[in-house]
């Protein structure tokens, strides 16, 4: 894999550095002005394509596109920063990419938000002539980068991965911190824990843009490298939030191992230098997945068993009440299937149907209360579910 | 209305019945009286604000309709939050013949007066005078997770919901 393949977002002239004398040439450069978590200035841009004239920068422009700051942000970067020599833009707001389609400059159009299928992504892409490149969601399973990037290479598009970044999970205009931080300070940063959950560790940074929270953990795809570096991918690199104070040596050592041994075994060490822990996300295996599995109820899913209401009470002369939701109507005779929340179940036949009238019945009729006969394991919140003939 | 906004989102997923049910049936009454007045009567709006301040909730605010959103939008208060009223139970069926089958939410008494939240109009005072199982025993005190059986009420419908003011 040829160093071209990474795409680091810089945070400063050091990190650049850094990165660039390992050989990497593709850098993604944040304005404050025009990326949510840039740190650099107007006059800090130009003097970097004269000092580094064998590199490539991308300029980011992935803040919220607020109606009233959108031509601003237009006029600003046609008056500013069209004249230099952008690899690309890379745009997050679908209104930003239709707004430059008649700038001179190819769009790596950021799919983070959504665009989880490929009807998505071909409409978007065949519409907006300007993109050359689609990064896609950190939230999509390997076997779907996999699908994607092969089909995007066929239209022509290149197509980019995050390789290690921080992921967001909550973005507010509003500035969050700020009463509780005080005023005065352009940019806050910090730790923050769950009031409602026992999670924390979450990152916290307020910008002039509003107030973002990040997952504790980085997502990293690092662990998976010698599998995925047959794609024909970028790998985008993002150590942003994290100050490069406090990745400073991280950052040198990943520009190292990614340019030579690329080896499993030293990763554990390399992440000692890195502030937070880091995960694979959806990439891997969906974890959420399995845990649905386990708490599925196998019976609800099964065309044999038909959801036909729950047990709201019980009395040993009248019965089981039964409330009936499943828009299924119960006749004597029938094969009922009874799951109590403890996890008892049980085959019944129905040998007793009496309205709250205490008549008996055939059926439940119209009925949406019944008693059932009573069975002495199956308490209130019990579900019942007709066993239906195959 | 007037912009020609056709349909509302109330949160819903991570709140209670209770509070479901309430600001549903605001937003649902004050949209049917704009569409036929064209206009709120103060007696109204304050009956509908008097109904949301009974639900456990965050302050209300405009976030940013009006103005862009500032420090005061930010709600962090949540250890003083008072709660006003309960769900005490919802309403299974209700008929003449069998009388008015609750699904017990919380405990009440014989002396209780609970309010059932109609799907129109105000909410139906209910004064508990006597309890019965589903065995027809005499019942001296409501259990979640159990029916109860009390006489039937006129205006009164199944999913309809049942609270209890908070002393």
């Amino acid at each position: 894999v040829k160093l071209d393949s990474f795409i680091v977002a810089a945070d400063n002239q050091e990190q650049i550095h850094q990165w660039y004398d390992q050989g990497y040439r593709q850098f993604v450069i944040g304005l404050k002005e025009f990326s949510r978590l840039g740190e650099w200035e107007s006059d800090q841009i130009e003097p970097l394509f004269k000092k580094y004239s064998l590199a490539t920068f991308h300029f980011e422009w992935d803040t919220l596109a607020h109606e009233d700051k959108l031509n601003k942000q237009l006029d600003l970067f046609f008056k500013l920063w069209s004249t230099l020599p952008w690899g690309s833009i890379r745009c997050l707001d679908t209104g930003v990419v239709h707004a430059l389609r008649e700038s001179t400059f190819p769009i790596t159009a950021l799919l983070e938000a959504g665009f989880h299928n490929q009807e998505a992504m071909f409409e978007f892409t065949s519409r907006e002539k300007k993109i050359t490149t689609v990064q896609l969601s950190r939230e999509l399973p390997k076997n779907q980068c996999v699908l994607y990037s092969n089909v995007l290479a066929s239209l022509n598009l290149s197509v980019e991965l995050p390789l290690f970044t921080a992921l967001l999970l909550f973005y507010s205009p509003r500035s969050l911190l700020t009463p509780i931080v005080g005023l005065g300070k352009e940019s806050i940063q910090t730790i923050a824990s769950s009031e409602e959950s026992p999670h924390k560790g979450f990152i916290l940074r307020e910008n002039r843009h509003g107030t973002f929270m990040f997952h504790p953990k980085f997502y990293s795809l690092l662990t998976q490298m010698s599998e995925l570096m047959n794609l024909s991918v970028t790998w985008f690199i993002d150590l942003r939030p994290v100050a490069f104070s406090e990745c400073r040596d991280f950052s040198a050592q990943l520009a190292q191992w990614l340019a030579t041994s690329r080896a499993e075994s030293e990763l554990d060490i390399l992440m000692e230098s890195f502030p937070h822990e880091s995960m694979r996300g959806f990439h891997h295996i969906n974890k959420s997945d399995i845990i649905f599995t386990k708490l599925k109820n196998h019976h609800r899913a099964h065309d044999q068993y038909r959801y036909v209401g729950e047990v709201m009470d019980f009395s040993s002369s009248k019965g089981l009440l039964v409330q009936l939701s499943g828009g299924v109507q119960l006749k004597l005779g029938q094969k009922l299937w009874l799951q109590s929340p403890q996890g008892a179940q049980l085959e019944i036949e129905l040998s007793r149907l009496t309205n709250l009238n205490q008549q008996s019945c055939h059926d439940s009729g119209n009925d949406t209360l019944i008693f059932i006969n009573y069975v002495k394991q199956i308490p209130s919140k019990s579900a019942v579910f007709l066993i239906q003939e195959a | 209305m007037e912009h020609g906004i056709d349909s509302i989102k109330i949160e819903g997923r991570m709140k209670s019945e209770l509070y479901c049910a309430t600001v549903t049936k605001a937003y649902a009454q004050a949209l049917r009286s704009y569409q036929e007045k064209n206009a709120f009567s103060e007696e109204v709006l304050t009956y509908w604000a008097s109904e949301l301040e009974l639900i456990s909730h965050r302050d209300y605010t405009e976030a940013s309709l009006v103005t862009p959103a500032d420090e005061t939008s930010i709600y962090s208060e949540r250890n003083n939050e008072e709660k006003k009223a309960d769900m005490a139970a919802l309403v299974l069926s209700n008929t003449e013949s069998t009388g008015l089958w609750l699904d017990v939410r919380r405990a009440f008494y014989p002396g209780d007066t609970l309010e059932v939240l109609t799907f129109q109009g105000k909410s139906v005072s209910l004064p508990v005078h006597e309890i019965k199982s589903i065995d027809d025993q005499a019942v001296e005190k409501t259990r979640p997770s159990t029916v109860v059986k009390l006489p039937h009420v006129p205006f009164v419908e199944a999913y309809n919901l049942v609270r209890m003011r908070c002393p």
